[in-house]
């Protein structure tokens, strides 16, 4: 008697657990399954978008493997996630750290590192620019009074993607900032106080109590963070266009290219399916990393 | 809570109803070419669509309109401003959709695809029946449009590269302007009187390709494009001593280089600030070059063998797939007719195609030689274009860039962005 | 509580303020920039080096901007699209996420990773089969065009979810002790203990909201159906630029988000504990 009310329970829950979910997968399922399926289809075929596409199978997969701008295209997205990411979290978590205390302007300082958001980025991409000019940017200034030379930045081969990776953390330390703030919230307070009677300092509750208590925000960044690594794009079409000698470009920046300028929009599917491969494999690793490091209640 | 909840939930209820009400409206009057009309009944009056990038020329495009409309009663034209960056994009997904303007603009660089792709209704049949006269266009605006030796877009407006100078920096340092009959010394020497690198002031610049290198290859006899658009000819000799004059030029210290240009615009930054004191460009950049407050001079481009500037232009063309089209035809040819190039004129925003019309532009800024550019006409080159698209030109201006930053050297240089065009252009 | 607050105003981590302007001063850059040219003539705003303090002011680019484009109606729709937006997609999001979270059902992790993937698709290639099914719907130019795709969110959805999975069992249990149904547990208690993450993630949709610009600009093509990012992109040319009045239009359209970031800020404030939660 008891088990059938508990088989009932269960499959009372799983009904429950469906209809919650229903309205989000008919709404993705026509907007955005749909199409991916379509852009499955066309990653197999040559389409110029202009007229109608022809299957040309693996052709496209093909070509891309072999072709070496390519894979240094997949490097390149690579190493600029592996810098991005961690990079990221660590100044937004330190600014969410910073600004979650009780100190003098607290709320001003808030909306100042929120302004990038709001910044046109056009005027982003002027100062950056300016920033990182050889002759006049005050970034070499600095470093002229260390004794650096002439650094080219946007224009030397190993330095354009360094200089991406820091404008991209500075222009994205304001969305982090919004998200561990709101994670910092959820931590009851109940845990500060116990841990203040017990003697504990900023360092002791930071490690033992708030990173813990963190993780599951943290864990989202992390993936959030990566999967949009990965698609970085805007910085690069702004500041390099994928130059000096293709050291910046990188998948999405290709995919744009092929897809909308190139008219080879079935090149371009095809790259955009072995970029949506790579990332989900990552993430699916992440996804079962979690019970070794995510602390939910 | 609950309250707030159920309040915020009606408002979302009144909200979608209030949508769901606007929603029909919006269609109605606004969609282009969607009302279903019969070849044969012509009940109500048809609309059609015109797509253009250029919000400055709107006001004369809806005066345009007007007119039609008032010679047209029974044809309605609905136009749309598509910002620049996203022209292409949007057309295209229109095209794609099956939803395309029934009357857009058409550039240069994207005109041979397009036309050879059959997204393009042919005109010249409506041409020749309707006894539109093409002479009354630039012959190389006429063949920059034609695919296959038929028309597919009418002309609208033309530009042609100039030398822009900064006459306050040439008083300065007591150099002479430039003349209509400089060479390539004249210009390499001057510009090494104007520069002083440690100042970070230069004497000259010739950035990009249309307002840059390929003025210089032409003027030296040489091509960018082989006649049969699959290959490129910057190798040759002609070309590549162009090419390689202009990066002697940058290296003697009389241009900025490539690291400098890459984080100050020389078109938009570095000429307006001052720090240059000549630069090649098109005739769109008078009035912005006027606007940076120092005494401003223009002459024509130098030349070696002998005069050369490209000339580009805008066309209005009409959908092959378009569910109207006389309609359209008969918008089209209106815009290509003398009515609608006078109000374009007036305008001052463009230099119209139509011949005879100059002449409110050449007046528009008069202390300035404006007609070097309408001189220019004479030995214009029409822009080199294929129907294979863009992407051979990116990559051989890509490659001209490692060359201007030293990781090519400049003796394979010419061979490297011809390789990597024509990589391109040997695809299929 | 006020002996807290002395000693929190004396050990006033004097080193971070330091570091927290030096940040400040770069981060204020653009957006003084953007300020400044605002009210900038066109002779200055071409310069090699950006100023941030203008000779000559030119307060009537403002005029200029306003009347240059119907601002009026692209508010209007930016507005109605925006709160359209944040209302459904924080419905949507926080129940498909309570039930990740909290309901156990056959093929759950599939499920969520199907959701995930959701983000890891260029929206360039989904862009032109989107754009198709929307004709086949009928909605090209129509507000549900604009809003019903946007509807639904996968950032949201595991935003939400990583919240919901740190409230206690025992406050659920609690709930269903008392007769509560799955959808009731997720109305009467996770969602308002979700304060914080739902605030964060408005803020995020408002912000992705107003600066959308490709998507609506591709299926609106009536200047009444614009947003206002793509009325500021009417500025830009393919040749020149009208900088000044760009940044003044900009400046006028981002003021809004000012007040929303201000708004939010309640739910981003220390204090929001869980065990202060009435039963």
């Amino acid at each position: 008697m008891a088990q059938k009310r508990f088989r009932t329970a269960a499959a009372r829950e799983a009904i429950w657990g469906y209809v919650m979910i229903a309205p989000m997968f008919l709404g993705l399922g026509i907007f955005f399954y749909l199409s991916l399926g379509i852009s499955f289809f066309i990653s197999f075929s040559k389409w110029d978008v202009l007229t109608s596409p022809e299957w040309v199978g693996l052709q496209n997969y093909i070509y891309l493997f072999k072709d070496p701008v390519f894979q240094k295209t997949l490097w390149n997205t690579v190493r600029y996630a592996l810098m991005v990411v961690p990079l990221g979290m660590i100044v937004s978590l330190t600014l969410a750290l910073a600004l979650n205390t009780k100190i003098r302007f607290q709320k001003i300082y808030r909306l100042i590192y929120f302004l990038p958001v709001l910044t046109m980025p056009v005027t982003i991409s002027i100062i950056w620019k300016w920033i990182y000019n050889p002759d006049f940017g005050p970034l070499n200034l600095f470093l002229h009074l260390f004794g650096f030379g002439r650094l080219l930045w946007l224009s030397d081969v190993n330095l354009a993607m360094p200089a991406l990776v820091l404008m991209d953390i500075w222009m994205g330390s304001g969305y982090g900032m919004i998200i561990y703030l709101a994670g910092l919230q959820n931590i009851p307070r109940e845990f500060y106080e116990a841990a203040e009677v017990d003697g504990a300092n900023y360092w002791q509750k930071l490690f033992y109590i708030t990173l813990p208590l963190l993780t599951p925000t943290l864990f989202f960044s992390m993936v959030t963070s990566l999967i949009s690594a990965f698609q970085v794009f805007d910085i690069v079409y702004t500041m390099t266009k994928g130059g000096p000698q293709e050291s910046t470009r990188t998948m999405v920046y290709t995919i744009f290219d092929n897809g909308f300028h190139f008219f080879k929009m079935g090149l371009a599917s095809a790259a955009a399916w072995i970029l949506f491969a790579i990332i989900l494999v990552v993430t699916i690793i992440q996804l079962r990393s979690q019970d070794k490091w995510v602390h939910y209640s | 809570m609950i309250k707030k909840i159920s309040w915020i939930l009606s408002l979302l209820i009144c909200a979608t109803l209030v949508l769901g009400a606007c929603t029909p409206a919006a269609p109605a009057t606004n969609a282009p070419a969607a009302a279903p009309t019969t070849a044969a009944a012509s009940t109500g009056p048809v609309t059609i669509s015109y797509a253009i990038w250029d919000n400055n020329q709107l006001p004369a495009h809806q005066q345009i309109i007007a007119a039609f409309e008032a010679k047209n009663p029974n044809i309605k034209v609905s136009v749309e401003v598509v910002p620049w960056e996203a022209y292409w994009n949007k057309l295209q997904t229109a095209v794609a959709g099956g939803e395309a303007y029934d009357t857009f603009w058409m550039n240069g660089p994207n005109f041979p695809v397009y036309a050879a792709k059959g997204v393009l209704m042919d005109l010249q049949d409506r041409v020749a029946k309707d006894n539109v006269d093409m002479s009354k266009y630039t012959q190389s605006l006429v063949k920059l449009y034609s695919y296959k030796e038929h028309v597919y877009g009418l002309p609208k407006d033309f530009d042609t590269i100039g030398l822009y100078y900064n006459k306050d920096l040439f008083d300065k340092a007591g150099v002479a302007y430039p003349t209509a009959d400089w060479t390539w010394d004249d210009l390499a020497a001057t510009a090494k009187k104007l520069s002083d690198p440690a100042k970070g002031v230069w004497g000259l610049s010739v950035p990009g390709d249309q307002t840059g290198y390929w003025n210089f290859v032409y003027q030296n006899g040489g091509e960018i494009l082989a006649p049969d658009g699959n290959s490129v000819m910057v190798d040759q000799p002609a070309a590549c001593e162009a090419i390689t004059f202009l990066y002697n030029t940058m290296k003697a210290g009389s241009m900025p280089d490539a690291a400098t240009t890459a984080s100050m615009d020389p078109e938009t930054q570095l000429f307006p600030g001052g720090k240059i004191a000549m630069i090649t460009s098109g005739s769109w950049s008078a009035r912005t070059f006027k606007a940076a407050g120092f005494k401003l001079g223009v002459a024509p481009l130098p030349k070696k063998v002998k005069q050369a500037s490209i000339i580009h232009g805008l066309a209005n063309v009409v959908w092959s797939g378009t569910k109207h089209p006389e309609e359209a035809w008969a918008f089209v040819k209106f815009l290509g007719g003398e009515e609608a190039a006078n109000i374009l004129a007036e305008s001052g925003t463009v230099i119209p195609a139509y011949q005879g019309m100059q002449d409110k532009w050449l007046k528009s800024m008069p202390d300035l030689d404006l007609k070097v550019f309408t001189d220019a006409l004479a030995y214009s080159v029409p822009y080199p274009n294929t129907p294979k698209g863009t992407e051979w030109n990116d990559k051989m201006f890509a490659a001209m860039g490692d060359v201007w930053l030293g990781n090519t050297p400049i003796d394979q240089g010419c061979k490297a962005m011809a390789t990597a065009a024509n990589t391109v252009l040997s695809q299929p | 509580m006020g002996t807290l607050f002395i000693k929190r105003l004396n050990s006033t981590h004097w080193w971070l303020h330091i570091l927290l302007i030096i940040g400040s001063i770069t981060t204020l850059m653009p957006f003084i920039l953007m300020l400044s040219t605002s009210v900038k003539t066109p002779a200055e705003v071409l310069t090699t080096t950006p100023s941030f303090l203008p000779k000559l002011w030119r307060w009537e680019n403002y005029v200029d901007a306003v009347t240059q484009l119907p601002f009026a109606r692209f508010y209007l729709n930016t507005v109605l699209v925006t709160v359209a937006r944040v209302i459904g997609q924080l419905i949507f999001a926080s129940m498909a996420a309570f039930a990740f979270a909290r309901l156990r059902f056959p093929g759950r992790n599939i499920l969520f990773i199907a959701i995930l993937a959701v983000m890891m698709v260029p929206g360039q290639v989904t862009l032109i089969p989107n754009y198709i099914i929307l004709k086949k719907l009928g909605w090209l130019n129509t507000y549900m065009g604009l809003i019903i795709p946007s509807l639904f969110t996968a950032f949201g959805t595991f935003l939400l979810r990583q919240f919901f999975m740190t409230i206690p069992n025992d406050i659920e249990d609690a709930a269903v002790l008392d007769g509560c149904n799955p959808f009731q547990v997720y109305w009467l208690v996770a969602l308002p203990l979700a304060g914080p993450a739902l605030g964060a993630l408005g803020l995020l949709v408002t912000l992705w909201s107003w600066n959308d610009f490709l998507w609506p600009l591709i299926i609106t093509s009536s200047t009444n159906m614009q947003m206002l990012s793509v009325g500021i992109a009417y500025f830009q040319g393919q040749y020149i630029t009208n900088y000044t009045v760009m940044m003044a239009a900009a400046t006028i359209a981002s003021l809004p988000m000012f007040i929303i970031f201000m708004l939010t800020q309640k739910y981003l404030i220390e204090g929001i504990t869980m065990s202060g939660l009435k039963q």
